[in-house]
């Protein structure tokens, strides 16, 4: 079944290879295993399965390059969100929302509250360089289900060939260890988003199998008390609280919704801690110059970013505008699919509201070949506590992998 | 607070005579040749369990029901009562295995009619607004349809209601691509009508928009959706 297709112009350049797609009958009971086992409740998109029908192959040795590179990341990017807590100055290169910066400010002199479980995904690409890394996932990365779930389905028909990990048991595990058993666990979603609670049902299921107490949250079932989260009409304080609902959202919200607890002066242990915010501005890489905190992997591997007005005009289309706190894609702009008009308006926007954007060089992503066609590809690598705890990747028809991509196992070779 | 009953062109008297529905014992089901004719797509739009007895019945014909129940349950405090479509879905397993159906089954896409109504009393001082709506992205595409086969498409629901706002989109693109629409009472107490979009579909689609932007409940701190809302009493 582990057959390969690999087309000979990127045989020799791509550590990523597709694998054959499963017969049609497995590969619908997989689909159907993912959404009723593994909370799965988005694998159709009109006349598209999200779901791809056949891996993606890494070599042991190239996942294992990876995975170093992804736990170095992770340590620079903790180290870097240490730092710019005590640097208030350099808070205005990340282009914070006010209410976030003005938090962010009394860190100096409130202590950050407790966290547990720290989660990152870094989005690696192989390019005609070698690997890049577009951005990384640090406040509230999800794929988790896609990532356990759906790639361990995939890999029982591959023999030969493991899973890349399991980040959502990782997870669940490191909770377990940081946080008493006996408490509840609150997971905090937009419930009116099925894409978010999905992720948080499966991680709960993940907690509930580990003899946790989780419960599924909105924001309004949260209430704060001197720095104690509690669930809306209990006396017992939460043992701690995932929160899967972005902080830039939770600022836009009064100050009396007791959200900047998340971030400091709160006792309730949290997951992912609030500083996760100043890594997931996609200006992020602009504070890097003036860090003390050395940064070399990531100077290595993600594209040169810049402020957009530091781009000269006639380089415009060498590089691609991201908003600052973008999702899924949604606020990635680049000549390579915009009408010149478009592209042109999309300056504009950004030169006259250059907090809100930044400018990161483009790069060639090596498609890859598949029974679909030809993909870009985005390989999400998940760091949970410092180290690697799975991956999977997103492809897309499209230039590049944005909220319309399929999702797609990532399988690694057992070595002999 | 808008109310989606009051605010779409759904007639006040047709919402009140739908959401009665919902508490009356079920009605007998028509399953007359004209809705289970080959070659023939079936949107079944009944008050959420009804809905799945529905599609069992259908399966029991060699018809594929397909759930497209996009809703959380929300407990007592649900707007939507989803609880009993999940208990409907888990009870009609054994009946869908014993349909042994056909890989390439018509299908019958299951909606729950209730989906976007309010009830007429709030139980609760808070409710959670578990409200959803149907969109195109939630059924195959009329190329999709054809290529299997599918030449005609019968809305089955109750009480001679219009086509409600959110399938608009849906049905408006199958009737583009030469699928014939056609409504059907689901007791058979009213007679089949065809379905042309109306000339004015774009100002239908600017409305389903602005029904998805702004008349599911706002939760007032915490945005769109899902929100936690004050009954009134």
């Amino acid at each position: 079944m582990a057959m390969v297709v690999t087309p000979p112009e990127f045989a020799s350049r791509s550590p990523l290879r597709a694998g054959a797609s499963l017969p049609a009958a497995e590969f619908a009971a997989v689909r159907r295993r993912s959404a009723l086992h593994h909370c799965k409740w988005d694998p159709q998109l009109g006349d598209s399965s999200t779901l791809a029908p056949f891996p993606i192959f890494i070599s042991a040795a190239d996942w294992r390059q990876l995975t170093r590179s992804a736990e170095t990341l992770a340590a620079e990017v903790d180290a870097a969100e240490r730092e710019l807590l005590q640097r208030v100055p350099l808070l205005n290169q990340l282009g914070l929302p006010s209410a976030l910066r003005h938090q962010f400010a009394k860190a100096p002199e409130i202590g950050e509250s407790p966290s547990f479980a720290r989660v990152l995904r870094f989005d690696f690409h192989f390019t005609h360089g070698g690997w890049m890394v577009s951005e990384v996932n640090s406040d509230v990365p999800g794929g988790f289900s896609e990532a356990e779930g759906f790639s361990s389905l995939m890999a029982a028909h591959f023999p030969g060939y493991r899973v890349a990990g399991k980040p959502a048991s990782v997870w669940a595990v490191r909770t377990r260890l940081a946080l008493p058993v006996s408490g509840n666990i609150a997971l905090l979603s937009a419930p009116g988003y099925m894409e978010d609670s999905q992720v948080v049902a499966y991680l709960a299921a993940c907690l509930r199998a580990r003899g946790l107490n989780p419960k599924l949250v909105g924001p309004r079932e949260i209430r704060w008390e001197a720095g104690q989260a509690f669930l809306v009409g209990a006396a017992e304080p939460l043992a701690g609280l995932f929160r899967f609902y972005q902080l830039e959202w939770l600022a836009a919200t009064p100050l009396q919704t007791g959200w900047p607890n998340f971030i400091l002066g709160g006792a309730t242990p949290v997951s992912n801690p609030g500083r996760a915010a100043l890594s997931e501005s996609k200006r992020f890489p602009l504070s890097w110059r003036d860090l003390q905190t050395p940064m070399p992997e990531s100077t290595r591997l993600f594209p040169e970013a810049r402020a957009p007005r530091e781009v000269a005009y006639r380089e415009h289309e060498d590089w691609v505008l991201k908003g600052t706190y973008s999702n899924c894609g949604d606020a990635v702009l680049s000549r390579r699919w915009l009408s010149q008009r478009s592209w042109r308006a999309a300056w504009a926007r950004a030169l006259l509201s250059p907090h809100g954007w930044v400018a990161q060089r483009r790069f060639e992503v090596v498609p890859l070949h598949t029974s679909l066609g030809e993909l870009t590809h985005c390989l999400g690598v998940y760091v949970i506590d410092g180290q690697v705890a799975g991956g999977y990747l997103r492809l897309s028809k499209g230039k590049f992998v944005d909220s319309s991509a399929i999702d797609a196992a990532l399988l690694i070779a057992e070595e002999t | 607070m808008v109310e989606l009953g009051q605010a779409g062109p759904v007639r006040n008297d047709a919402r009140r005579e739908l959401q009665s529905a919902e508490a009356a014992p079920s009605f007998d089901f028509d399953l007359a040749p004209a809705i289970t004719t080959p070659r023939t797509a079936l949107v079944v739009d009944l008050p959420g369990k009804d809905s799945v007895a529905f599609g069992l019945a259908l399966a029991a014909r060699g018809i594929r029901p397909v759930p497209l129940f996009n809703a959380l349950p929300g407990g007592q405090a649900g707007l939507v009562d989803v609880e009993s479509i999940q208990d409907a879905l888990i009870a009609g397993v054994d009946a869908l295995n014993a349909a042994a159906l056909t890989p390439d089954a018509a299908p019958a896409f299951l909606l729950d009619a209730l989906r976007r109504a309010r009830p007429t009393r709030i139980p609760l001082h808070r409710f959670f607004d578990n409200r959803s709506l149907s969109f195109s992205t939630d059924f195959p595409s009329a190329g999709a349809l054809k290529k299997a086969g599918i030449e005609r498409a019968v809305l089955v629901h109750r009480f001679h209601l219009p086509v409600p706002n959110d399938l608009f989109e849906t049905f408006a693109a199958w009737h583009a691509a030469g699928i014939a629409i056609e409504i059907h009472d689901a007791a058979g107490e009213h007679p089949p009508t065809v379905w042309t979009p109306p000339s004015l579909i774009w100002l239908y689609r600017f409305w389903h928009r602005a029904l998805a932007a702004l008349a599911l409940e706002r939760d007032d701190d915490f945005g769109p959706f899902g929100g936690w809302r004050q009954g009134s009493g």
